[in-house]
C-alpha cells in the first residue's frame, strides 16, 4: 500500500517532504550514517538539487556484477 | 557549499523523460530499487535506473528503443546492451525471472545511462502492477526487492518498512527489522492482519514470547536465511548464463555487446539465447525452487550456526522468497 498522491517534480507540497518521529532518523544515522540521516531531514527539492551536484561531479560505482573474469574478463565493458 | 544543477540532464531528470516514454507507449512499468529509494527520502548514489516491466510489453519497449535510436520520435539516442550477465529483452526470459541490462546515451555528449530491467522481480508476485503510485514502486515493493543477498541492502528494507508503519500501512510488519518498532507495528494489527503477515513472515508468531535479545537473534537468522536463499537464486541464473555464453562465444560472439544498432543487436541476442540453450526460465519448476531454497536454508543455518528449532521458527515459506 502507498499513501502518497504523487510523486516527482511539481505541485505544492511535496509526499515525499513526509516528516517522520526522531526515531526514525536516528535508526537512518545508526543504520545508513549522519550524511543520509540529514539528507533524509531536507525538503524533497534540496534533497534533490544536492542529489544532482552529487551525480554531475561524481562517478558512482556500477551496482552490478562486473563481467566475470574467467569468460574473457578485465576488458572494459562498461 | 552550493548545490547547482550545471544544466545538464542528470539521472533524476533522465528517469523522468523514460518513464514518460513508457507511459506514452502505453507500456505498463514502475521506477523501483536505488532510484525508488531516492524518491522515498533515503539517499543512494547509484545513476542506474531499475525497471518493472510487464513482460507482455517487451516488444514495445524493444521498438521504443528502436524508435528512440533511429530518431523516428525527434529523439536520436544510442542504445546498447550492456556486457553483463543477463537475458534479452523478450517476454519468456523476463517473465523467468532474468533481469536486462541496456545503457543509453540521449546525446553523443550525455552521460551513459543504465537501465536494468525486470519483468518478473524477484521475492515480488503481481501486486507490483496494482501497487504502484505514479510509476513508482510501492515501497512494499521495493522492500521485498531489497531483501537481497547483499547486506547493504537490509537497513533500505528496515527503514522502507519504518516510513511504511508510520503511514498508517499495517503490512510493513512482514518487513520491519527495529525489535521495538516491529512489537509496536504487530500490536497494532487487526487480529485479521495478524494472521496472514504470520503466514508470510513465521518469526511473527512468536514475537510476543520472546524477549529482545532473542528476537535481534532471530532477526539475524531470518536475514541471513534471505540471503542465503537468494544467494542460491543468483548461483542458478549465473551458472546458466555463463554455459551459455561460453557456447556462443566457441561459436563467434567475438566482442559483445556489438557495435550494432540496438535492434541487431537485439535480433542477435535473441537467436543466440535460442541456438545455444539459455533456459527461459530456470527456476520454473516448484522442484527447482525448493532444492533451491532448500539449499539455502542449509547455509544459512551453517553461516548462523542456528539450530533446527530456530530454523523452523523464522522459516519464510517458498511462495514468499521464490514466488
Amino acid at each position: 500500500m502507498n499513501d502518497d498522491n504523487s510523486t516527482g517534480a511539481g505541485g505544492t507540497e511535496h509526499p515525499a517532504d513526509r516528516r517522520y518521529p526522531e526515531r526514525y532518523y536516528e535508526i537512518l544515522a545508526r543504520d545508513l550514517g549522519e550524511e543520509k540521516a540529514r539528507w533524509a531531514r531536507l525538503p524533497y527539492a534540496e534533497r534533490m538539487r544536492e542529489l544532482a551536484w552529487y551525480h554531475a561531479h561524481f562517478n558512482t560505482p556500477d551496482d552490478l556484477s562486473p563481467w566475470p573474469a574467467e569468460l574473457d574478463g578485465g576488458v572494459d565493458r562498461g | 557549499m552550493r548545490f547547482e544543477n550545471d544544466g545538464m540532464s542528470d539521472p533524476i531528470d533522465f528517469y523522468r523523460t523514460f518513464q514518460g516514454l513508457l507511459r506514452g507507449r502505453g507500456i505498463a512499468g514502475v521506477l523501483t530499487s536505488g532510484m525508488a529509494c531516492v524518491e522515498y527520502g533515503l539517499q543512494q548514489n547509484t545513476k542506474d535506473t531499475d525497471w518493472i516491466v510487464a513482460p507482455a510489453d517487451m516488444n514495445r519497449l524493444v521498438a521504443l528503443f528502436g524508435e528512440l535510436e533511429h530518431g523516428i520520435s525527434g529523439a536520436n539516442w544510442r542504445i546498447s546492451y550492456r556486457g553483463l550477465f543477463g537475458a534479452p529483452l523478450e517476454a519468456e526470459y523476463l517473465a523467468g525471472g532474468w533481469t536486462s541490462h541496456v545503457a543509453a546515451f540521449e546525446q553523443p555528449e550525455s552521460a551513459e545511462r543504465h537501465l536494468d530491467f525486470f519483468g518478473r522481480p524477484p521475492r515480488v508476485g503481481e501486486s507490483w502492477r496494482t501497487d504502484a503510485v505514479a510509476g513508482i514502486a510501492s515501497r512494499d515493493i521495493v522492500a521485498r526487492m531489497k531483501k537481497t543477498d547483499r547486506p547493504k541492502d537490509w537497513p533500505l528494507v528496515n527503514a522502507l518498512a519504518i516510513q511504511s508503519h508510520y503511514a498508517g500501512d499495517p503490512g510493513a510488519v512482514v518487513h520491519l527489522r527495529d525489535p521495538d518498532i516491529l512489537r509496536e507495528s504487530w500490536h497494532q494489527a487487526a487480529v485479521t492482519h495478524r494472521d496472514s503477515a504470520a503466514r508470510e513472515r513465521p518469526l511473527l508468531r512468536v514475537l510476543d514470547a520472546i524477549d529482545d535479545l532473542r528476537l535481534e537473534r532471530l532477526l539475524l537468522v531470518e536475514e541471513m536465511l534471505w540471503q542465503c536463499v537468494n544467494r542460491e537464486r543468483y548461483l542458478v541464473y549465473q551458472r546458466a548464463w555463463k554455459d551459455f555464453y561460453r557456447a556462443w562465444q566457441r561459436d563467434r560472439v567475438g566482442e559483445w555487446p556489438t557495435s550494432e544498432a540496438f535492434l541487431q543487436q537485439h535480433r542477435r541476442v535473441c537467436h543466440a539465447v535460442r541456438e545455444h540453450g539459455l533456459p527461459a526460465a530456470p527456476l520454473g519448476t516448484v522442484d527447482a525452487r525448493q532444492a533451491v531454497y532448500e539449499r539455502g536454508r542449509s547455509r544459512a543455518a551453517s553461516l548462523a550456526a542456528a539450530t533446527p528449532e530456530e530454523m523452523d521458527i523464522v522459516a519464510v515459506p517458498l511462495g514468499t522468497i521464490l514466488p
